[in-house]
């Protein structure tokens, strides 16, 4: 089993900083930190924003993910270093951060892409020292012998008419 | 696995897997109907026009705070036709377990016999393998005239005396014990890894 050792709340309140001043400066839609399964490590959005991000992350990373496995198709050595989605009126921009981590930022057409890109790699030069940190977490602690139980009973109610 | 501990959420990963029309869509579809509606993400299905998933179909479900901890499941299922082997591959990424669905019909046994060690090649280019990771088999459309007989399912498929379900997923028969079990059988997986982590720190 892969594992995530996670972010801890220090790391990801620095990270949701720097994801907040990005959409500030660039006035985005959203923003939001992504790892190649699809799991949103940080997210921010526009107060306007209006966005599935959970489902926007999955297809984010199920076309990372592809496009990484083209490249080696291709004998790239490396993952590809960004994408760009254009719409009519949304884009949106995904660069790397590290071999497992993306950033995909959605921006509605008005944006210069060039301003985009520009202000993206500031992010990710701010985000990869943070994210390179171990996390001190207490991994121990996580599930207890009730969770099992808790966890059936949570299902049973779930789902409606079983 | 993934622990995002500022949150509080533990997010989880399932892949149905198997061959072409074997019901691994069905199973989500049946899912999504039948979940709280404020426990589930929308239903995301990247399919063709003759209605063939082409990369993957998508679920996310939350069951709410569980001991102030909120675990999330991210169920996907793979592309069933022979030539989206690497798209498989690429779905693959990061899962903590699997469900098998095999098409119970006599002229499938083949193809869930292709598929089943596709999915081992795939785990085992990630340094897994199927003897030690959680997994189950859902043998789905069990109604029809022609599927084959359970002991014969087993004998065929089931090496390693995992879990299995009976199904027929369009009818939503067999679809909620299934998804139950894998995420029982994830959890513990994810609990005996922590362990043995804290054992070889100390």
């Amino acid at each position: 089993m892969q594992s995530n050792e996670g972010m801890s709340e220090a790391q990801y309140n620095q990270v949701l900083s720097c994801l907040a001043e990005l959409v500030k400066k660039l006035r985005l839609s959203a923003v939001f930190l992504v790892d190649s399964s699809g799991r949103i490590l940080a997210e921010k959005m526009s107060k306007s924003g209006r966005i599935d991000t959970t489902v926007l992350a999955t297809l984010a990373a199920g076309s990372y993910s592809a496009a990484n496995e083209m490249t080696r198709q291709l004998g790239e050595k490396s993952n590809i270093k960004m994408m760009l989605y254009e719409g009519e009126n949304q884009n949106v921009f995904i660069s790397s951060v590290t071999n497992d981590i993306f950033l995909a930022i959605v921006f509605e057409t008005g944006v210069a892409l060039g301003m985009v890109r520009l202000f993206a790699k500031r992010t990710l030069l701010q985000l990869q020292p943070i994210l390179r940190e171990k996390s001190q977490n207490r991994y121990e602690a996580l599930f207890d012998q009730h969770f099992q139980g808790l966890l059936d009973e949570k299902l049973n109610q779930s789902f409606l008419d079983e | 696995m993934f622990i995002h501990w500022a949150l509080k959420e533990i997010h989880l990963k399932i892949v149905y897997y198997g061959p072409a029309l074997c019901g691994k869509t069905a199973n989500l579809q049946y899912i999504h109907s039948r979940i709280d509606p404020a426990l589930k993400s929308d239903l995301v299905m990247l399919k063709t026009q003759e209605d063939r998933t082409i990369f993957f179909d998508f679920l996310q479900l939350e069951v709410g705070f569980i001991d102030n901890k909120k675990p999330k499941f991210n169920i996907y299922t793979v592309p069933g036709q022979v030539n989206y082997n690497h798209t498989r591959k690429v779905v693959l990424n990061g899962v903590d377990g699997i469900v098998f669905v095999a098409d119970s019909q006599k002229e499938m046994m083949d193809a869930n016999l292709d598929t089943l060690l596709d999915l081992e090649k795939h785990l085992i280019a990630d340094g897994k393998t199927l003897e030690d990771f959680p997994w189950i088999l859902q043998y789905n459309k069990r109604d029809l005239p022609n599927a084959e007989s359970i002991q014969e399912m087993e004998t065929k498929l089931n090496f390693f005396n995992v879990p299995h379900f009976e199904a027929i997923a369009t009818q939503g028969k067999g679809v909620f014990p299934t998804v139950k079990e894998v995420v029982k059988l994830v959890v513990a997986n994810v609990q005996q890894h922590l362990e043995d982590g804290k054992r070889m720190r100390a």
